[in-house]
């Protein structure tokens, strides 16, 4: 019934140019379409493959989403001591790259503990569910954020944990699109399920361009896509049919439970643990003194160096995303996401190969086309944290901005009221961008500071004390970041 | 504007509201005038108002303002273009902002000056509110804050959804006086009330 | 648009200004950075040639750094090539990669470890090994040959980096390329029905060692060495019986690089015998391939190894196959 506003799509510009056109140009030079004998075998022998990524995926998604449901509902239904220390160590440990989460846990657990053939896949959902619980109580903490202020006081009016179900049960549509988001990220997620020794579709794709034989690795890739874009385009709702607003901004009224407190306690421990163990590690010998100091600075110059990029591409990102789903394009959003579903080498070898030779050779210390394939890897991001944003406006508010002109009304209104949605998707952004390593080593100009790569080179080579120290060095760069997603959710003590 | 056009016509109007037709609603507003649509909970009265600002489909029937037809071009007439103020149901203030800031947005493209938002704020009895957010006034308040923002926008055409809900009788009787001032510089005023015991026109709704 | 133009002609400024007149190179390594970064520190004090390096991770996290060689094909940025994987780079050089070699370059090394074409040399190089838990019944008598690793005793306690990516895809299509396609299908069989642990890396093989999970590991000297230096207790072992097989690290200039006269500069100085040396005397305990360098102590000397001599074309080109094979007989469920 609604026409196209074609003018409403130009987010959707650098996702073209940065990532269908490539993929497009070197999938057929590459032979993607030339289906032989070896293809389809491939293709059949990859069917159990397809099916236990996506297995691991969904499980790590749903499991990750409702930890982090019950962590966001805790934390906004409550009052209790530490609040937002917990709510920092949570997300400051998100930004801490896989490879150091995998070595941390494996160091502690030992891989030995977990038994027998359920180990692998056990393992890899236990690492994932660790990394990504707390992308899910971000999101959901952004949500809650904007809880109708009647709403709260009638929810402070009922006993305490009927309160906290029922508002679990309003945060659980905002939780089933996150663990949606999840599952996206999820899938092409490589380098977790290789540490458990988990098989999952893009290290066989991985594989396939190892050997230079990329047009099979891009027929696997296809295989996966295509699937998850049908599911996607029709499980994605139709847009603004919205329900929704302010949360009453204090604590008064909220109950203080002991269990709550009990469970957010043990909650924060694996995080607490995960900094403690890279403390340990990283704690220099008194010989090591002066090693250790330059070794801190060098990683604090790297991220600093970093940081501004990545915030820069995650922020992009995310009003590009948002700005889809304000103009209501369930397509554009579609194509927005998808990008994130393919393993990142794949998209950053087409845009090397493809565009490159049209880059000016006085442009090549930048790093322009690393962070056009890393806005591109943000697509669902960024399209999730959209979907999210322009669906816990209240309507009453949102009708109202409609009878302001277009650009008045969007960006001065519903822009600025998504924000507690949208800066959170922007630090899950920006740590994403930091702990990328596929298209950094592809695309990065040499020389350019790549703190992931390196902790992953340094652990390789089993510098596990470097290595804690570049990871504290992000994890403490992630608190900073975290902050910024406590201020808006918090709750004045009036 | 003048000399006969109406401000609003609606002619054999049906929306659908899940599975309730309502309607069919056939009025007409001239230029400084004020109509009661008024209806027992859940008639549809809410639903009229937002088919008319473009809020909800049309099922049947046309929507003219200020001549101009609205249901009949292939390319939908978006809310804004329609030039209608909105007071909605559920309060819309945007919490974000001042109930000053507010205004001033809505007033950029040709409605009150800044003096005349003052002048209205005073007459309100908000003006030492308005530099506020929506989070520190009242219930009564912050509902005479958002009138005072869609009296503030340029559009000829004020809809507004219960206006009076969470007013006193000093409160409705001021915002009475304001609207009658409206009317008599040219704007015409569409009102949703449950019932209404003033000299205004009054079309009944009923749910079938 | 006058706002614009200004814009974009202050960008062009200071992106212009950015760019200095030194000389610089670049070079994509693929040999572990904490060696070779201080190697090519040493280049740079030495020639005042900056040096911009882009270093590897393991493949099973992303593709590796020949893969980013070949998609820059149409302008390369890469200068020099210091790949691990003699396969890979044989690929490359079968692709029209590489240049041909400035003349002299690895004086004193033989020819087994070259190119026949001219176009790659290896030099210091690596050894598959297996590595052997100090407890392990096995420890006093270890496997000599990889055929050993399907033995009924052994069921269930190797550990096998994934045979796709890194040394261990190398090692696989030597073996197809030496035993044919029957034998070796037929050993990758043996292997899974004695349940033979695959891991992620072969820095990952040995740490199933070190937990006592795996008694066997198959993976390379370095990845031993490099614990045994931190205080680790753990045994290792040659395939003697298969012969022992030495993967080399090898040099390549890449084909229309940006910088050819600093590439060659790079390339001779990194083929000199004092890098091979240094590379044998650090952790990763590179065994040198010229005959007449010194072992260091503790050291391997290719004297004492009688390594398996290897037709580097015809392995690359079973590689796709080994590769395949394996992932269809070890990995698929």
């Amino acid at each position: 019934m609604k026409k196209l506003n074609v003018s409403g799509l130009w987010p959707l510009i650098p996702v073209i140019v940065g990532f269908y056109l490539p993929i497009g140009y070197v999938a057929i030079q590459d032979g993607m379409l030339e289906f032989g004998g070896n293809s389809s075998d491939a293709l059949i022998s990859s069917i159990a493959v397809i099916i236990s990524t996506l297995r691991v995926a969904l499980l790590a998604a749903l499991f990750a989403t409702l930890l982090g449901l019950v962590d966001a509902v805790c934390l906004v239904g409550t009052r209790g001591p530490a609040r937002a220390f917990i709510v920092v160590m949570l997300l400051a440990t998100f930004l801490i790259p896989p490879s150091a989460l995998a070595s941390a846990v494996q160091g502690v657990i030992g891989s030995s503990t977990l038994r027998a053939t359920v180990r692998d896949e056990l393992g890899a959902v236990v690492m994932l569910v660790l990394r990504w619980a707390p992308v899910a109580c971000a999101m959901l903490l952004g949500a809650a954020a904007m809880w109708p202020s009647e709403q709260e006081r009638a929810l402070r009016s009922l006993p305490p944990w009927r309160a906290l179900f029922t508002r679990a049960r309003g945060l659980s549509r905002q939780a089933a699109r996150c663990a949606g988001l999840l599952l996206l990220l999820l899938i092409p997620a490589s380098e977790l399920p290789s540490y458990a020794g988990v098989e999952t579709i893009s290290q066989r794709v991985h594989a396939r361009l190892t050997v230079g034989d990329a047009g099979e690795g891009w027929q696997l890739a296809l295989a996966m896509l295509i699937p998850v874009a049908i599911a996607l385009f029709f499980l994605l709702p139709r847009l603004h049919d919205s329900s929704r607003s302010t949360r009453d901004n204090s604590i008064t009224g909220l109950p203080g439970v002991g269990q709550v407190d009990l469970l957010l306690a043990i909650r924060s421990i694996p995080a607490i643990a995960l900094i403690c163990i890279l403390i340990f590690t990283a704690w220099p010998r008194a010989s090591e003194l002066s090693t250790a100091g330059s070794e801190i600075l060098g990683g604090v110059i790297g991220v600093l160096t970093e940081s501004p990029r990545a915030i820069l591409v995650a922020t992009i990102s995310v009003i590009c995303g948002w700005r889809l789903a304000d103009g209501g394009c369930r397509w554009g959003l579609l194509l927005f996401g998808l990008p994130t579903v393919l393993p990142g080498s794949l998209g950053a070898l087409a845009l090397l190969q493809s565009s490159r030779s049209l880059v000016p050779p006085l442009l090549d210390e930048y790093p322009l086309l690393l962070s056009m394939a890393q806005f591109c890897k943000l697509g669902a991001i960024g399209a999730a944290a959209g979907f999210v944003a322009s669906r816990v406006m209240p309507p009453a508010e949102h009708n109202s901005s409609l009878f302001l002109a277009p650009a008045a009304g969007r960006w001065r209104v519903r822009f600025l009221r998504s924000l507690p949605v949208l800066i959170p998707a922007i630090v899950i952004g920006v740590a994403v961008v930091m702990g990328e390593v596929e298209a950094t080593l592809i695309l990065a100009p040499p020389g350019h500071p790549a703190p992931a790569l390196e902790l992953h080179q340094l652990l390789h080579f089993r510098n596990d004390e470097q290595a804690a120290r570049i990871a504290l060095v992000l994890a403490t760069f992630g608190a900073l970041l975290a902050t910024a997603v406590v201020a808006p959710v918090a709750r004045r003590r009036t | 504007m003048q000399g006969g056009v109406l401000a609003l016509e609606l002619v054999e109007l049906i929306v659908t509201r899940g599975r309730h037709s309502i309607g069919p609603v056939s009025l007409q507003l001239a230029v400084g005038e004020q109509i009661t649509v008024v209806g027992r909970n859940g008639a549809g009265k809410s639903s009229v108002l937002q088919a008319i600002a473009g809020l909800l489909a049309v099922t049947s029937g046309t929507i003219s303002i200020a001549g101009r037809p609205m249901t009949s071009s292939s390319e939908p007439v978006e809310p804004w273009q329609r030039g209608i103020e909105w007071l909605g149901q559920d309060r819309g203030l945007w919490p974000h902002l001042s109930i000053e800031a507010q205004c001033h947005l809505c007033a950029r493209d040709g409605g009150k000056s800044p003096d005349q938002i003052r002048k209205m704020a005073r007459w309100l009895q908000i003006e030492d509110r308005i530099d506020r957010r929506p989070a520190f006034l009242s219930g009564g308040e912050a509902q005479r804050a958002e009138l005072l923002r869609a009296v503030s926008g340029a559009g000829d055409l004020l809809l507004l959804d219960e206006p009076f809900s969470a007013q006193n009788q000093e409160g409705r009787q001021r915002i009475e006086d304001l609207l009658d001032k409206e009317c008599q510089q040219g704007r015409s005023v569409l009102l949703a009330l449950h019932q209404d015991d003033s000299q205004r026109e009054v079309v009944t709704l009923d749910l079938d | 648009m006058g706002q614009l133009s200004r814009t974009v002609l202050l960008f062009l400024l200071v992106v212009g200004c950015g760019s200095e007149n030194s000389r610089s190179v670049t070079i994509y390594c693929s040999h572990d950075r904490a060696h070779s970064e201080k190697i090519l520190d040493l280049f740079e004090q030495e020639t005042g040639i900056e040096v911009k390096a882009v270093y590897d991770s393991e493949a099973t996290k992303t593709v590796g750094l020949a893969q980013r060689v070949r998609s820059e094909r149409a302008r390369p940025r890469c200068d020099v090539h210091w790949s691990n994987e003699p396969l890979h780079a044989e690929r490359l050089a079968a692709e029209g990669l590489y240049d041909l070699l400035p003349d002299g370059a690895g004086e004193g090394i033989a020819q087994r470890w070259r190119d026949p074409d001219g176009k790659w040399c290896g030099f210091a190089a690596r050894a598959r090994v297996i590595a052997l838990a100090v407890n392990s019944p096995v420890f006093d008598s270890p496997p000599s040959s990889i055929g050993d690793l399907a033995r009924e005793e052994l069921r269930g306690r190797v550990a096998l980096a994934d045979p796709r990516f890194g040394t261990t895809g190398s090692h696989l299509a030597i073996l197809r390329s030496r035993l044919g396609p029957d034998r070796y299908r037929q050993l990758l069989r043996d292997l899974r029905l004695n349940e033979v642990q695959i891991v992620s890396s072969n820095s990952s093989s040995r740490d199933r060692v070190l937990s006592g999970e795996a008694w066997v590991g198959l993976t390379d000297t370095d990845d031993i060495e490099v614990v045994r230096r931190r205080g680790a207790s753990i045994g290792e072992g040659f395939l003697r019986k298969d012969g022992v097989l030495l993967l080399p690290n090898v040099i390549a200039i890449v084909k229309n690089c940006p910088n050819p006269e600093e590439a060659q500069q790079l390339l001779l100085w990194l083929l000199d015998q004092k890098v091979e040396q240094a590379l044998a005397a650090s952790s990763s305990r590179q065994v040198p391939l010229r005959e007449g360098v010194a072992a260091v102590p503790g050291g391997l000397d290719l004297s004492q190894l009688d390594p398996v001599d290897v037709d580097w074309n015809e392995a690359a080109l079973q590689l796709p196959d080994a590769i395949r094979e394996a992932e269809r007989i070890l990995l698929d469920p």
